[in-house]
């Protein structure tokens, strides 16, 4: 009596779904690699410490400041100098998912 | 006689041909088909990597082209084209007794050619403008030389089958590509002019010198200071500027204790201070001293150190300030500034733990001056 392949059927058809969406999860996985890769950098703020007189005061950096720089007219009135300048992150944007 | 369910001869089909696939596969298997099917994967993932260090390199040229433009160079495609594939030929090392010299007077050569070529194309800007767009066009190489060698080992492993050359390229990738971003963000930040972190011993000279120091330039692209510290006299040493540069801190210091020397005034001590590598785990900006030349140099600038100071038997100390590679070369961080400032009171700790009033010492501030003036 030939065995009835029908009941079985399924599980082939079952296997290619499984084949097909791992396929799938793999590329996109590669994809999204590839995006993150290509340039996407967090927004930096650069900022500017002054020292004026002891006290030290922080604003925005300016072009042209440099370490070392005198200032005039941003210690209230008072001569001041550029002591540092620093880079800081902005805050990370949410991952919303494989693709992004 | 029994009847066929309808649709089971499709399934036969699909059945006798998953088999017939199966049976091929497991043949294959044997005939190295997972090896070739592996160098594929592999060599499509670099690939696709490619592309992106194509594009930075691209983008790092054009960059450093647009700038050079807006700075009224003259012909900058011909000299960025020049410069990207510029090398130096390391002398030889099989015959080492005056390989410093040697290797000093290539670097120099090499230096001397890049000034002189960036004057020529750009006679009109400022010295910090030149400073700017030459290294721009130094970082733009660096690219443009990761995007080559990994072309090379990957077009040398398909065409030899190499498989485990293209497996150590796969397994590398994620290295380059970060040192790849990291280079290419350090670009705008040099672009802009602001310090970063390799400038962390230049800033810990100029607050030891103070804000009224006079700076007087002792070689090339390097400066030096004098003031007082609880006695002591210190003579500061950093490059000039906020230019782009790191000077020539050994030849100057060389020099001037050789100076100091003959005025009668034999340095007491001997302090670099520098930015070093982290382990991973490190805290950046944590300060850590110990002995030798804290700097940077495959030799020559070094050896200068460490010479005159043996000459004279002056205890030669050094203080580093810790980030990782990409901290070193982006824009100065927070924490980072923070470290300098810890490197700044250990440096006086060491000046007065190790000498007496009345000495003089030479504090030497190693690194890029880029965004740190005097």
């Amino acid at each position: 009596m030939p065995v009835n392949p029908a009941g079985l059927e399924w599980v082939q058809g079952l296997l290619f779904i499984v084949i097909v969406v791992l396929t799938l999860i793999l590329v996109l996985r590669q994809v999204a690699e590839a995006k993150s890769m290509q340039g996407q950098s967090q927004e930096r703020r650069f900022y500017t410490i002054i020292d004026c007189g002891g006290k030290r005061v922080t604003r925005e950096y300016r072009e042209g400041d440099y370490v070392g720089k005198s200032v005039e007219g941003e210690c209230g009135g008072a001569a001041g100098y550029i002591v540092g300048i620093y880079a800081e992150e902005a805050e990370k944007p949410k991952s919303r998912g494989l693709l992004r | 006689m029994a009847e066929q369910a309808p649709g089971t001869g499709l399934a036969d089909w699909i059945q006798a041909i998953s088999q017939l696939l199966l049976l091929i596969i497991f043949i294959g298997l044997f005939m190295g088909l997972n090896q070739r099917i592996q160098i594929y994967m592999w060599s499509r993932d670099i690939r696709a990597k490619l592309v992106i260090l194509e594009g930075m390199a691209s983008e790092a040229r054009k960059k450093t082209l647009d700038y050079m433009v807006a700075q009224g160079a003259r012909n900058p495609e011909s000299l960025l084209s020049r410069i990207l594939d510029f090398f130096v030929i390391m002398p030889v090392d099989i015959e080492p007794v005056d390989i410093i010299r040697r290797l000093d007077h290539l670097i120099n050569v090499r230096r001397r050619r890049f000034k002189e070529e960036f004057e020529a194309a750009l006679p009109d800007a400022d010295p910090v403008a030149r400073s700017r767009a030459e290294t721009a066009a130094e970082i733009a190489g660096a690219l443009n030389l990761i995007y080559k060698v990994v072309r090379h080992l990957l077009i040398t492993g398909e065409k030899t089958r190499n498989w485990i050359l293209i497996m150590q390229l796969q397994l590398i990738m994620p290295m380059v590509m970060r040192l790849a971003d990291t280079y290419r963000k350090a670009l705008n930040d040099f672009l802009k002019g602001v310090p970063i972190g390799d400038a962390a011993g230049p800033i810990v000279a100029l607050r030891l010198a103070g804000p009224n120091a006079k700076w007087v330039r002792i070689d090339e692209e390097t400066v030096a200071a004098e003031t007082d510290f609880e006695g002591r006299r210190l003579v500061l040493v950093k490059a000039e500027g906020p230019m782009s540069t790191v000077g020539r801190p050994g030849a100057a210091t060389e020099r001037l204790v050789k100076r100091l020397v003959e005025e009668g005034r034999k340095p007491s001590l001997m302090i670099t201070v520098d930015a070093a590598l982290k382990l991973e785990g490190e805290e950046t900006g944590s300060v850590a001293e110990g002995v030798g030349a804290a700097i940077g140099d495959i030799g020559p600038e070094k050896i200068r150190f460490e010479r005159v100071a043996a000459e004279h038997g002056i205890p030669l100390r050094a203080v580093v300030i810790k980030m990782s590679m990409e901290e070193a070369i982006l824009a100065m961080n927070k924490k980072i500034l923070d470290g300098v400032e810890k490197a700044v009171e250990r440096v006086k700790d060491i000046i007065r733990r190790e000498t007496k009033p009345g000495d003089t010492v030479v504090v030497i501030g190693v690194g890029n001056t880029a965004g740190v003036g005097q």
